[in-house]
């Protein structure tokens, strides 16, 4: 089947009434009342059959894509309140339930508020990097990926607590030593 | 008493533990670590420590301070134990040739030295499932660090709550899973590079698909210091009655002793791959 748009001469993108306007021209142009002494009036017929349905298919196509936005915004708007709830496990359950080609921008910011609430920062740091990157305009989104940020900054920006002694903790010392030992630690992955 | 020799009195203190109760044979396998691990759960349970100077089998001609035997070291040297059999256990089954066959041998010696480890079956159990968890992940190529990392805090987790009353056994839940994770992070990442180029299993690698540029190295860091982060907050919440120094050298080792040395190696190991680029090129 020929693309609707194509057959209208639009862009899909184009409004409403864009559509309507083209629709109506096209209409007028092809109507059967202009050909009713052309040998030709058959294929003019055939010619405004094709408009007719690009016209109705695309209005279909609108108004099912509408309701499926109407739906998904009711769907997260649900997430939503079981996030302010406080039940992180019920929001984490609907959001893995949304199809993969519906997960947009808001779908990874709330993936990314459910992560965070178990403590998987790393895992909710990309999903609001995944939220800002598809509507970088979104103030909300914005501020989740850059609370993160912030926060790890200010714990990473202290300085140590025990008496300095030429220039640098005593703690920091054995402390050191016990943490390399915990970076070639037995019990990590791979070695 | 400076943090350092408290803590340096802790680690011999823990040695001696580990002799008295697993063996001499299982004294090998102390790490500060598990010091951080007794002194922690000292702190939940309100441990007097005592600190003398000793001579030992291992440093016969100097005295050294040590903290003298409690429960809390007592009870660490049955975890560690345990932790390193069932680590054996696992490097048995992963590795190949002669690393298979070291495995394999020395979690028989472990296996003899868990044997004296009494009255935790329990806990084992727990421990046993929650470390085939993760090696299940590991097994299906899981791509999620967060994950990965969840079933290793929760083996902490387990073995550091064991027998406590509700209160402190829900903080030092908490304290376990946080250090687990922070532990498990921390050790991912500076593989990172080791096991790209070996195709060892590495959640970061998958989840990053190999590519650790600026901004990823940034996301990786900022996870381990939010984890880190969340274990300070955890610490905060013991009341540590007893000895200050313990507060003073938990919350050291937690907030800028795992961070420094995880910084410092993170950024060696990836200061060695750029050279090794640079260099081919």
């Amino acid at each position: 089947m020929t693309n609707p748009y194509t057959v209208l001469g639009i862009d899909p993108n184009a409004t409403d009434d864009e559509v309507k306007k083209a629709y109506r021209e096209l209409a007028k142009k092809y109507h059967p009342d202009n050909y009713s002494d052309s040998p030709l009036a058959d294929l003019a017929e055939e010619k405004m059959k094709e408009i007719n349905e690009a016209y109705d298919s695309i209005q279909r196509m609108r108004a099912e894509s509408g309701a499926r936005h109407a739906h998904n915004s009711y769907m997260f708007a649900e997430i939503r309140s079981y996030i302010e709830a406080g039940d992180f496990y019920e929001a984490g359950i609907r959001l893995d339930a949304v199809k993969q080609s519906e997960r947009g921008a808001e779908w990874f910011y709330l993936k990314g508020r459910v992560n965070e609430s178990r403590g998987f920062f790393f895992e909710a740091a990309r999903c609001y990097d995944t939220a800002c990157a598809m509507e970088p305009q979104n103030p909300e989104y914005r501020e989740a990926a850059n609370r993160l940020q912030r926060n790890a900054q200010s714990y990473d920006g202290r300085r140590a607590a025990g008496t300095p002694v030429g220039g640098c903790s005593v703690c920091d010392i054995c402390a050191g030593i016990m943490c390399l030992d915990c970076c070639c630690d037995c019990m990590g992955p791979g070695c | 008493m400076s943090e350092y020799e408290f803590y340096r009195g802790a680690y011999c203190g823990l040695c001696a533990a580990m002799n008295r109760r697993t063996g001499a044979a299982s004294s090998v396998t102390l790490s500060y670590d598990m010091v951080f691990f007794a002194l922690v759960r000292g702190a939940l349970t309100g441990e007097r420590y005592i600190l003398k100077k000793k001579r030992c089998a291992v440093h016969p001609i100097k005295k050294r301070t040590m903290m003298l035997a409690n429960n809390a070291l007592d009870y660490t040297a049955q975890i560690n134990a345990i932790l390193v059999y069932y680590k054996f256990l696992d490097d048995a089954a992963d590795e190949h040739g002669a690393k298979k066959l070291a495995s394999r041998a020395l979690s028989a010696v472990a296996g003899g030295i868990k044997k004296r480890t009494q009255g935790l079956g329990e806990l084992e159990h727990g421990v046993k499932a929650s470390l085939s968890e993760l090696a299940a992940l590991e097994k299906e190529k899981c791509s999620s660090p967060d994950a990965a990392a969840e079933t290793f805090g929760k083996t902490l987790a387990i073995c550091l709550s064991h027998g406590l009353s509700e209160r402190k056994a829900r903080i030092a839940w908490e304290i376990g899973r946080h250090t687990g994770r922070a532990v498990y992070l921390a050790d991912a990442a500076c593989d990172f590079w080791k096991d790209k180029k070996s195709g060892s299993y590495n959640p970061f690698v998958l989840a990053l698909g190999g590519e650790m540029g600026e901004a990823e190295a940034q996301s990786v860091k900022n996870a381990v210091l939010l984890e880190l982060a969340a274990l300070e907050r955890t610490l905060a919440l013991i009341d540590y009655t007893e000895f200050d120094l313990t507060r003073e050298c938990v919350m050291n080792v937690a907030s800028f002793g795992i961070k420094n040395a995880f910084f410092s190696e993170f950024e060696k190991e990836k200061s060695n791959d750029k050279s090794l680029h640079s260099a081919r090129d």
